[in-house]
């Protein structure tokens, strides 16, 4: 008898952790910014304000500019991070306007690690850049979070390369689940989203388009999970004309 | 005849012993890293400053209104490769000293934070220039957390450099320090943070039998209130040359001057 609980205390001890363990949950947003945010005359209250209402713990932006002469020479990304209590990172892609232009987040909780990358395969239109930040949320559970913007040449080989640097650097040595967010300029049954789909979970999958903001016919913004082991626990994609011609993407994932 | 033939044995046996001894292996006393002498002169062409904001103690930094005068500060001089807030602390959802430093110098901010719950940080705070495409961290939770950004450091041959941060506050993070940096410091990372004055000796004697080729200098005041003290831990192409103490309106600041070695 005292054998047989000793057993059950032996065996609570190795499960009760798996009970215990708490799933890593985040609210991210996926941000278009349109040419740097000129639906909304550069306006970072505009952008402000609409993040706000979401209270996420990450925020990506793609087509972002920093002191360009069309955003008025102004870090519209720390001007935001100002406003919301949130912690910036900048990536810049190419050399724009006087200043620059790229991906960027806004995290709600300090990252210890962040890195861009920046890629132009034969055929591109232009320097595309990948940008991810490293974070320890509160329960000191740990997340990678990138965001790209894919090049928007018609062709898809293009993108397949760029998502193939992409993996190499972030996957590799990395024990982080990880989420990959942006504008892939490719819709679900692309070459470059199969391609996607080798590593990567849609975490989006059969939900709506993204563009355009004011008839949105084609789904070309994703979030991307690796492991494929994530769980959307909800998915909105939200159009607003007067902030981007994309829709934004507003997630709940989860990740054991 | 028989007392000759002992007296050669034990001879023989004797040598034998002898020679097994002095075969032995030498015993090697480990001495530790020394880090040789830098040359006597500052060679002013390759020097660079960092400057570091910090009370030196366990409270946090900005307590009053004294970042209008710090953004004052960092837009009237431009000489500084990096500006490091120790203990920016930062309430979650609030908006961030560091980072309104950034958004008003137009400058990239930084955060190496050293704790985190739902409501509150705490950490350094970390202010460049240059849009910043590796900000290179690790954190070990309750242990150690490490980071800072890599950027040219514009010498008379600009120098690709780590500026990295940390705070120490138990002998218990050294391993974990020595871990993090592993060959680090053959790639020019440059670790500006403090530790607490009770454990500074025995972090300097830790690293000299842990870490190689490097060196590191202390800084401390003797104003009453301080507990802790500025260490500067570089590669040993680098040197520490010089922090001198200053203050921007009440807060206490330490320009630190290096110098690459080449």
């Amino acid at each position: 008898m005292i054998l047989n609980k000793n057993i059950l205390l032996i065996l609570w001890v190795i499960i009760s952790p798996a009970f215990m363990a708490q799933n890593l949950s985040l609210r991210v947003i996926s941000m278009n910014m349109k040419e740097g945010g000129k639906p909304a005359n550069f306006d970072a209250n505009a952008y402000s304000d609409f993040i706000r209402q979401y209270n996420p713990d990450v925020v990506v932006f793609q087509e972002m500019d920093n002191f360009t002469t069309r955003n008025g020479n102004k870090d519209l990304l720390t001007e935001m991070a100002v406003k919301l209590g949130m912690f910036p990172y900048y990536g810049k892609a190419f050399t724009y306007a006087s200043g620059d232009i790229g991906n960027a987040i806004l995290s709600k909780y300090p990252f210890y690690n962040a890195r861009t990358i920046a890629t132009k395969p034969t055929g591109a239109s232009e320097m595309r850049a990948c940008s991810w930040i490293d974070l320890m949320m509160p329960d000191k559970r740990k997340v990678r979070v990138a965001v790209t913007h894919l090049d928007v040449s018609s062709d898809e080989q293009v993108r397949v390369s760029m998502l193939a640097t992409i993996n190499t650097n972030i996957l590799t040595n990395n024990e982080l689940p990880t989420l990959l967010i942006g504008d892939f300029n490719a819709t679900p049954d692309s070459d470059t989203m199969n391609y996607a789909k080798f590593k990567w979970q849609d975490i989006g999958e059969g939900t709506g388009n993204t563009i355009s903001s004011t008839n949105p016919t084609k789904r070309i913004d994703y979030v991307m999970g690796y492991p494929k082991t994530w769980i959307r626990k909800s998915y909105e994609i939200v159009c607003n004309p007067g902030l981007s011609d994309h829709c934004f993407i507003v997630a709940d994932v989860e990740h054991l | 005849m028989k007392n000759i033939q002992f007296k050669y044995i034990a001879l023989l046996l004797v040598g034998i012993t002898c020679f097994t001894f002095s075969c032995k292996d030498p015993v090697v006393v480990d001495e530790g890293y020394e880090a040789p002498a830098p040359p006597s002169e500052i060679n002013n062409r390759n020097t660079f400053t960092v400057e570091f904001y910090s009370r030196l103690n366990e409270e946090t930094l900005f307590q009053d209104n004294e970042i209008d005068l710090v953004v004052n500060h960092i837009n009237n001089t431009t000489t500084s490769l990096a500006y490091l807030f120790d203990r920016s602390d930062a309430f979650i959802g609030q908006t961030s000293p560091v980072v309104e430093i950034g958004w008003r110098t137009r400058t990239k901010s930084f955060f190496v934070q050293n704790t985190l719950n739902e409501s509150f940080v705490q950490g350094t705070g970390m202010i460049v220039r240059p849009i910043i495409n590796v900000f290179e961290g690790a954190a070990i939770p309750d242990t150690l957390f490490v980071g800072g950004c890599t950027l040219m450091a514009p010498l008379g041959n600009p120098v690709v450099v780590a500026l990295i941060t940390c705070k120490l506050d138990d002998k218990m993070q050294f391993p974990a320090l020595v871990k993090i940096l592993g060959d680090g410091l053959k790639t020019n990372k440059i670790m500006i943070g403090t530790v607490k004055q009770n454990i500074s000796a025995e972090m300097k004697e830790y690293l000299k039998y842990h870490l190689k080729d490097f060196r590191l200098s202390f800084y401390a005041t003797n104003t009453a209130g301080k507990n802790r003290e500025i260490f500067i831990l570089t590669p040993v192409s680098f040197v520490a040359r010089e922090v001198v103490s200053n203050n921007i309106g009440n807060l206490p600041m330490y320009q630190c001057k290096i110098e690459y070695l080449n």
